[in-house]
């Protein structure tokens, strides 16, 4: 059974099953060895293999990662800085005025494929979802915005995204970029 | 002949890289031919079309571009108070039910 724990204060966060301690936390490339590490979807392992260390350093993306007690990295999730603006931005209409709207992206999340069927994917949505809700009492943020992998696994994968109350942003443009409101994930948190 | 535009001709730098790439013969054809339909070296077609898609999606990572009246219905649903989501409430009780310091 996965167990889990979080913490608000940007420090590490542990999740804790009956045989190991899973800690969450920022990634390090000195501490992190992502060489044995496969989510079972190719094209992100090569992101996670390859393309993290670029963005970090450029300040494009925040990757936390989890790792077992044996320090063995079981799972990942990036977060970035997001913006949805309307084709006319800034531009005063007759009816309102329309301004980008601040959100955050959840790039990726990926859990070890010896992990899968075990919670931990969905443990780390919540962490995910938690932390972007504590980043937006500090610096505003409406939603959380997230791409759903078009693989054979879509519609798993939205299924499962709809069920916690994720929706298209727009159904005909963008029919895999979801969002869930920051309003809909505090409501949540404050009833669990 | 349909018009196109060298996505990197603003970038005033030498082409001192040489980048080897391996395609299937009928992809080849097909991009040769779109290259030459828009008077380009292949070279060229692909590094601009490549260089372009590589902008596009770092900018989709930061930015959803949305039309004005699916973004006044993306503003009017995040001011919506929302019910209660049973999923997501138990996914975070979960969380907290089990939670345990490090």
């Amino acid at each position: 059974m996965m167990r889990s724990r979080s913490s608000s204060s940007g420090g590490p966060t542990s999740f804790v099953t009956t045989e190991t301690r899973i800690t969450v936390e920022s990634f390090d490339p000195s501490r992190h060895d992502r060489s044995g590490f496969s989510c079972g979807v190719p094209a992100m392992d090569r992101w996670f293999s390859a393309s993290i260390s670029d963005q970090i350093k450029r300040n494009r993306l925040r990757v936390r990662c989890a790792v077992a007690d044996d320090g063995t990295l079981v799972g990942f999730y990036g977060l970035a800085a997001h913006s949805v603006d309307p084709t006319s931005a800034g531009a005063l209409t007759s009816r309102r005025e329309r301004h980008p709207i601040p959100a955050i992206c959840l790039v990726a999340l990926g859990t070890d494929v010896n992990w899968h069927g075990q919670g931990l994917g969905s443990a780390l949505m919540a962490d995910t979802l938690a932390r972007a809700l504590s980043v937006s009492t500090d610096i505003g943020a409406t939603a959380v915005v997230l791409d759903v992998l078009d693989d054979a696994h879509h519609a798993e994968r939205m299924a499962f995204y709809e069920r916690l109350g994720f929706a298209p942003i727009d159904p005909d443009q963008h029919p895999n970029r979801l969002f869930l409101s920051m309003k809909a994930i505090e409501a949540a948190l404050a009833a669990s | 002949m349909i018009p196109g535009a060298d996505s990197t001709a603003g970038i005033h730098e030498p082409k001192s890289f040489r980048k080897d790439l391996r395609l299937k013969p009928s992809v080849l054809e097909v991009i040769e031919m779109a290259a030459r339909s828009v008077g380009m070296d292949t070279s060229t077609f692909i590094t601009s079309v490549a260089y372009r898609e590589a902008q596009a999606i770092a900018a989709a990572t930061h930015q959803t571009v949305l039309s004005d009246q699916a973004f006044d219905r993306f503003a009017a649903a995040l001011d919506q108070p929302r019910a209660l989501n049973d999923a997501l409430a138990q996914l975070f009780k979960r969380r907290s039910d089990l939670l345990r310091d490090n």
